[in-house]
């Protein structure tokens, strides 16, 4: 038996194994329609990744300009003194010595409880013109002071001074400071010293603790050795980061001159790289030449399509807010609105069954499609046709470029090419036609098209040239160039990829 | 004849090129070069034609989809053959548990049948025999007799045992036995 069984497998086998059967012709159609259907979720994904880096420029985009405007911090050790008229600002990190900022005589006019986080640049300048003048008053030359309009500024600087020339009791007096932490002591005392509290706050100051030890170590000292009274003096800006020398006026001199070796260079190099952000605004209207690509597998589809559609110059609006983020470099982002107009020739539809099983005539255009039925004598049936009048499509978008530009000025002149991508949602597809029936014409509308997308994505090049008519306005000229990287259709006969090239004129005013 | 061979497989590397590209032209070729003979191999695995095209829908989806993997190292009928019988077999998977299975110990059957019997009987007649079969019996008598697959590679490509597996394949073959028998029996009583 078991032999007949293999018997019956070599039988079997021999007779289907080659066995053929034609599969039924809906059977291709419907594996075309599931192909196109994957060939669309794939195109899908396939500018999910761009669709994301967009995402993703966009949100440090935003966290720039939040941290740009809201949270950014200026230099900490430096104040900006302006004129007499004006506070000078402090930095928040200079708030521990603002106690003895106040108790200090000679900064009666600075008022350290205005503190703007928005100060310019540190005014090294007025630091040195105040180290000057101080140094010339202690010399009984205050008629040499060239800038006699600008306040005293203090620094942590150690000095020997000789509180009073009758007597070393003062020196007693000013290390009892160093002991006693009532304040009404302090401020009694005649010494030209500094209290305890300040030497506190100088100890948790980062890099005012050399200072504050040295001081209290020569406050211990200097009666045993007959030396001069050590004392503090402050200067509200920056750290004092030179080597303190031995030598008493020695000391004194080269700490004076390091310190306006230093902030000469400071000077150099904020003027060479100082550069606030700012943001300018443009307002502007354009006009642009549209066409697209199309892409398919059936070149007639295209040539028909190209030969029925012609496009007229696209009108666009928009605003655009650009932060200039250094000298050269900005970004720009905004919103543009357009619309396009295409005039579509007479054509020929054809009777099909539409997604709900209806009998139909299919409308094709370069974005999409659209079923119609008009109100003809007769139901229509599979095949037959119906010709169209003259017909016309308009678009309607709005856009949001993400542009880098470089800033080119010269005088009055400057020029801003740019470079970036720019997401275009579809806001509007409507075609508009007339069906030819000697008995009843008829207007058509269709106010949606299927088969196009509702977001694309373009890569933008444009130039602004700009005449500045003052520091605050210029007028600008901003050729646009835009090729779509994602087609505007899907599940169309064709893929469509949207280009223009434009002309624009705007005004932007800085701020 | 050489020369011909040479031809064939430039042209079957034609078409995966263009199937790679997604071209609708080179997929319908494709399709409809290997569509019939993969129909054949699909009714063999399923009860009915509507089962076996849907076998072969999803089976030339995943063709297209993964031709790019195909790496051309054996005959690309060979290829597209063995997805439609995962194909095959995966359906089974997921609908195995809704399909009756029919127990044959007790059914008392032991003849035997001669080989002109079978020779007898066309394709077609033979093809609806096996879709006769409950599933798990066809899909193992398919693995077995067709595909060339052991035991061993049965039971882990439907993931039992060996020894159902080869319960199953004798069951089958049994199942067909009696069918062919009743068969031979309804054309002798047809020609009295």
């Amino acid at each position: 038996m078991n032999k007949d069984l293999h018997n019956m497998d070599d039988l079997f086998r021999s007779r289907l194994n080659a066995y053929k059967e034609f599969p039924s012709s809906g059977l291709k159609e419907g594996l075309m329609a599931a192909l196109d259907k994957k060939d669309a979720e794939s195109y899908k994904r396939r500018f999910i990744g761009w669709k994301r880096m967009a995402l993703l420029l966009f949100i440090l985009l935003t966290a720039l300009i939040i941290y740009e405007t809201v949270f950014r911090k200026k230099d900490s050790f430096f104040l900006t003194q302006k004129t007499t008229d004006k506070p000078v600002n402090l930095s928040s990190s200079d708030r521990p010595q603002k106690s003895f900022q106040k108790e200090n005589p000679r900064n009666k006019n600075i008022d350290y409880n205005t503190i703007n986080e928005d100060y310019n640049a540190p005014d090294s300048e007025a630091i040195i013109n105040k180290l000057e003048r101080s140094n010339n008053r202690e010399a009984g030359h205050d008629n040499l002071l060239t800038h006699p309009k600008q306040e005293d500024i203090t620094i942590p600087l150690i000095t020997g001074i000789y509180p009073n020339p009758k007597g070393r009791n003062n020196g007693t007096q000013n290390r009892s400071l160093l002991r006693n932490s009532n304040p009404e002591k302090e401020q009694s005392n005649s010494v030209p010293g500094i209290g305890r509290k300040e030497i506190i706050d100088f100890e948790k100051t980062p890099g005012m603790e050399n200072i504050a030890n040295e001081y209290k170590e020569r406050s211990s000292l200097k009666n045993e050795k007959g030396m001069p009274l050590p004392s503090l003096i402050t200067m509200a800006f920056a750290r004092p980061t030179v080597e303190l020398p031995i030598g008493i006026k020695q000391r004194r001199a080269t700490n004076d001159s390091l310190i306006k070796d230093n902030l000469a260079k400071n000077i150099k190099r904020k003027k060479q790289n100082h550069f606030k952000a700012y943001w300018m605004l443009t307002a502007f209207s354009s006009y642009e030449g549209v066409g697209y690509r199309l892409d398919s597998d059936l070149p007639n589809t295209i040539d028909n399509i190209k030969h029925n559609e012609v496009h007229e110059p696209s009108f666009s609006i928009g605003m655009l807010a650009t932060r200039q983020l250094r000298r050269q470099w900005g970004l720009q982002t905004g919103f543009i609105y357009s619309q396009t107009e295409i005039g579509i020739s007479p054509k020929k539809l054809f009777a099909l069954q539409d997604p709900g099983g209806r009998i139909s005539f299919k409308y094709i255009t370069s974005t999409g499609y659209a079923y119609i039925k008009p109100e003809l004598s007769a139901p229509p049936a599979i095949g037959d046709s119906l010709i169209t009048k003259e017909g016309k499509h308009s678009l309607k978008t709005v856009s949001v470029p993400l542009v880098m530009k470089y800033l080119i000025t010269h005088k009055r002149l400057s020029f801003t090419p740019g470079a970036g991508i720019e997401g275009t949602f579809l806001t509007s597809a409507k075609v508009e036609t007339e069906v030819t029936s000697p008995s009843n014409p008829e207007l058509i509308f269709i106010k949606r098209l299927d088969g196009a997308k509702p977001f694309y994505i373009s890569l933008v090049a444009d130039a602004e040239f700009r005449y500045h008519l003052n520091n605050k306005l210029s007028l600008s000229f901003r050729p646009t160039l835009k090729l779509a990287l994602s087609p505007i259709t899907e599940n169309n006969v064709v893929e469509t990829f949207p280009r223009s090239m434009g002309a624009g004129l705007g005004l932007t005013y800085r701020f | 004849m050489f020369e011909n061979n040479a031809i064939l497989q430039n042209s079957e590397q034609l078409l995966i090129t263009g199937c790679i590209a997604g071209n609708r032209n080179f997929q319908t070729r494709l399709y409809e070069l290997y569509a019939p003979k993969m129909l054949g191999v699909c009714l063999r695995y399923s009860r009915n034609r509507e089962e076996a095209e849907e076998i072969l829908h999803e089976g030339f989806l995943r063709v297209f989809i993964y031709i790019n993997k195909y790496k051309g190292t054996g005959p690309l009928e060979g290829w597209i053959r063995r997805i439609m019988v995962n194909c095959a077999l995966l359906r089974y998977r997921n609908k195995s548990h809704l399909d009756p299975v029919i127990r044959l110990e007790n059914s008392g059957y032991t003849g035997s049948i001669e080989p002109d019997i079978i020779s007898n009987l066309n394709a077609k007649e033979l093809l609806l025999l096996i879709q006769s079969l409950p599933a798990g019996y066809r899909i193992v008598f398919n693995l077995y007799v067709f595909e060339g697959y052991k035991h061993r590679e049965i039971a882990e490509a439907l993931g039992i045992s060996e020894g159902t597996s080869k319960s199953n394949l004798s069951d089958a073959r049994r199942f067909l036995q009696k069918k062919i028998t009743a068969t031979k029996k309804l054309v002798n009583y047809g020609e009295v």
